[in-house]
């Protein structure tokens, strides 16, 4: 199946459909859920190792047989997903074509409806006119259809305040969950990273899927022009050939600060642009959290 | 390249309007709406927007479209060999010879006119204008060489004396039309003297003048000037007097010396007396014995150059006043009153008799020789016919040769005299400018295009 273009899942309308078309694509490469629930389900015994938690052993067993086994379990469902979106007005760019808010609506959408397929709860934290607008996290379809119908309604605007947002999306999981941020991170940089780091602390899986556009990447200006900050209105007069090196450079700069922080903060972390097509950047995204949940899970399996 | 409208060259202010618009009005810089600042570089941001022009290739565009639009308002015109010959081809030329006294006294008035002649042949169409007054004829000349469509020269052939040809008299001829000024030698003149007098039976008296040159000259006073109605005729003024008288009217003549500049009209003795083409006016004293037999033939005058002497006399100030504070001491015959006495009795009339078997016009005197009205009788017959002379033939200094060589100047060429202003025949469609038209399209095709391709740029930037 071809990648759509972000072009035309931008172009729809129906969040759901979107979604769906976005998920379907994603299930053409054959990929399993990334998000593991922590409800447990017995699934085999093991023999006892000096140094496991002896609320595992089974004592019946031990009754029975007079062998020591632990009990290992599987995580199944009742996964919570917090889904936090940056809905300040940098997230309008570029005002033609897809932007960004429009394709964090859809790969948000796309999210809400993979976990939601997959029994797990989902809800959505933002900002709708400068307050809190939040969908708390269920599941089922009639719940999804709720949250989509919010994120339909969320229209960038203004500024938004990170850290509080995300503590905020943190705080209604009611126990630990997913915390996944989608924004392009411009906004109060250090606190968000301290607040992010705090989630990570309670236990929550924290993701950032750093979104941007190429031009903020490229700065594809060329002479003398006039930015106007989307934000804040604030105006500036610049002259791109000259600076545009200096721009691409705090960019990179932006970004790999951005990248080594969520790594060393044991944060998922994934730079999306607008130009892909967004099941390809969820399916990149899904995969490196994947290979890094395996390798988590050969580690505390190993440490078992 | 010759430049038709000049003037069209104050087009060229115009290129301040696109340098203007790339500074201000559309030189507004593009505004980019974009998702923050925080990466923009704030040591390095353009100072301020209207020290720098933007689109530099496109305002070169608007610039070119503008020298080259002023360029062809301007009229160019080529100067090809090709074209230059043909416009150069033939020439009129009018050549003003100056014939006042100091030119003919100088006895160069001859070759003046040889070369007069040689200068109309060697253009292909000419006029000589012979005048004592150049200043005057100027205007004929430059009229007449309007008319001519080829090169037009204008010389003139003088002593140039100073006075006689003015920076205002030359400032009238066109710059167009080339001017030439040649040198002819003159003699100034001086002052006749009185040195000798000769008591004969046909000269009264001899005069001195001398010349430049210092010769000494001798002059009868059977004196002639020129005449009346024909240059080409002398006139010849005898006084007739009686033994007694002669004495009397030797000293009328000195005392009408005093007239002053007119005497200088003279001409000198070369002229025959008794040329068979001379116009004779007699003078008759109360004591003359040849008075009664010339009364007793005589007539009313009525040759036409008798009757314009008569008025030039009748009209001669001096001699009327004179004559009135005179008294009349004869009767009058027939004939003209020239002057009436105090007694309203004529003191001078006029008739026409013949002299010496020649018809003449014979001014009969009732007051005595010695009287003053003899004397203003000599100075007005003198005074008859002679030529105007202009207080320049009193000047003894001449136009340098510097300085008029620095006046000379070529003719224009037809090429040229047709870029002058107010020259009738501008070159009338045949101005070089349509290619510079053609030129302009092409850099307001190339302007649009250039144009279209920028903005093209400029949303597709926008759009990112």
């Amino acid at each position: 199946m071809t990648a759509l273009s972000p072009t035309v899942v931008a172009a729809i309308d129906d969040l759901e459909l979107a979604a769906r078309l976005v998920v379907e694509g994603l299930r053409t490469g054959g990929h399993r859920s990334p998000f593991h629930g922590y409800s447990t389900e017995f699934r085999q015994h093991r023999p006892y190792r000096a140094g496991d938690d002896l609320k595992y052993l089974d004592w019946k067993l031990f009754a029975r047989s007079d062998r020591l086994y632990t009990r290992q379990f599987r995580e199944t469902t009742n996964l919570s997903v917090m889904l936090v979106l940056d809905t300040s007005a940098s997230m309008a760019f570029p005002e033609s074509g897809v932007s960004k808010s429009r394709y964090a609506a859809v790969i948000t959408a796309a999210l809400a409806y993979l976990v939601s397929e997959q029994g797990h709860a989902v809800g959505l934290m933002t900002m709708h006119h400068d307050k809190f607008a939040y969908v708390p996290a269920r599941g089922g379809r009639p719940h999804l259809r709720a949250l989509l119908a919010q994120l339909d309604r969320v229209e960038p605007r203004g500024t938004w305040d990170p850290p509080r947002t995300i503590a905020r999306g943190a705080q209604l999981l009611q126990r630990r969950g997913v915390v996944i941020v989608i924004s392009d991170f411009y906004d109060a940089e250090e606190e968000t990273r301290r607040e992010l780091r705090h989630v990570v602390q309670r236990g929550h899986d924290v993701a950032m899927l750093q979104l941007l556009s190429p031009a903020e990447l490229q700065l594809p200006f060329s002479g003398q022009v006039e930015i106007d900050e989307l934000e804040t209105h604030t105006r500036q007069l610049v002259d791109a050939n000259v600076i545009g090196d200096a721009y691409r450079g705090a960019v990179r700069e932006f970004l790999d600060r951005c990248r080594l922080h969520a790594l060393r903060d044991g944060i998922d972390y994934a730079l999306i642009t607008t130009d892909m097509p967004p099941e390809q950047s969820l399916r990149d995204y899904l995969l490196r959290r994947n290979r890094r949940q395996a390798a988590g899970h050969t580690r505390s399996a190993g440490a078992k | 390249m010759i430049w038709q409208q000049p003037w069209a060259w104050v087009g060229l202010l115009a290129i301040a309007a696109p340098i203007m618009i790339h500074l201000l009005g559309l030189g507004r810089s593009p505004r980019h709406r974009f998702p923050t600042l925080r990466f923009f570089d704030v040591t390095r941001l353009a100072p301020t927007r209207r020290t720098q022009l933007h689109d530099p290739w496109l305002l070169l565009l608007r610039v070119a479209v503008l020298v080259a639009a002023v360029s062809a308002l301007a009229q160019p015109f080529y100067r090809s060999a090709e074209r230059e010959r043909a416009f150069a081809a033939s020439l009129a030329r009018v050549v003003v010879l100056d014939t006042s006294v100091s030119v003919q006294r100088a006895g160069t008035l001859d070759s003046a006119r040889r070369l007069a002649e040689r200068l109309v042949a060697e253009a292909d169409v000419g006029q000589v204008l012979e005048t004592t007054e150049p200043a005057l004829a100027l205007d004929g000349a430059i009229a007449w060489l309007r008319l001519q469509p080829q090169q037009r020269a204008l010389v003139v052939l003088s002593d140039f004396q100073l006075g006689a040809l003015d920076s205002v008299s030359l400032r009238r001829v066109p710059a167009d039309i080339g001017l030439r000024l040649e040198r002819i030698a003159g003699a100034s003149l001086s002052f006749p003297v009185v040195s000798e007098h000769r008591v004969g039976p046909r000269t009264v008296r001899a005069v001195t003048t001398r010349t430049d040159s210092g010769a000494t000259r001798y002059t009868q006073v059977e004196w002639t000037s020129r005449a009346l109605g024909d240059s080409s005729t002398p006139l010849v003024v005898r006084v007739l007097a009686g033994d007694e008288e002669r004495e009397s009217v030797r000293a009328a003549l000195d005392a009408s010396f005093a007239v002053g500049a007119r005497f200088l009209g003279l001409q000198d003795s070369a002229v025959a007396t008794d040329s068979p083409r001379g116009q004779v006016i007699a003078i008759v004293t109360p004591g003359s014995p040849q008075r009664s037999a010339l009364l007793a033939t005589a007539r009313t005058p009525r040759e036409p150059w008798m009757l314009q002497a008569l008025a030039a006399l009748q009209s001669d100030v001096v001699l009327q006043e004179t004559a009135r504070s005179d008294v009349s001491g004869r009767d009058s015959a027939a004939g003209l009153v020239v002057a009436y006495a105090s007694d309203d009795q004529p003191a001078v009339w006029a008739v026409e008799a013949a002299v010496e078997g020649r018809a003449s016009l014979v001014l009969v005197t009732n007051t005595g020789a010695q009287s003053l009205t003899m004397t203003a009788l000599l100075a007005a017959a003198r005074a008859v016919g002679a030529p105007p002379i202009g207080t320049a033939e009193l000047e003894t200094d001449y136009l340098t040769d510097d300085l008029r060589t620095r006046l000379n100047r070529e003719p224009a060429t037809e090429l040229q005299r047709r870029v002058y202003a107010g020259a009738p025949n501008a070159v009338e469609g045949e101005s070089d400018g349509r290619w510079l038209w053609l030129l302009v399209l092409l850099l307001l095709g190339a302007e649009g295009l250039f144009r279209r391709r920028l903005y093209s740029q400029r949303i597709e930037s926008a759009a990112r």
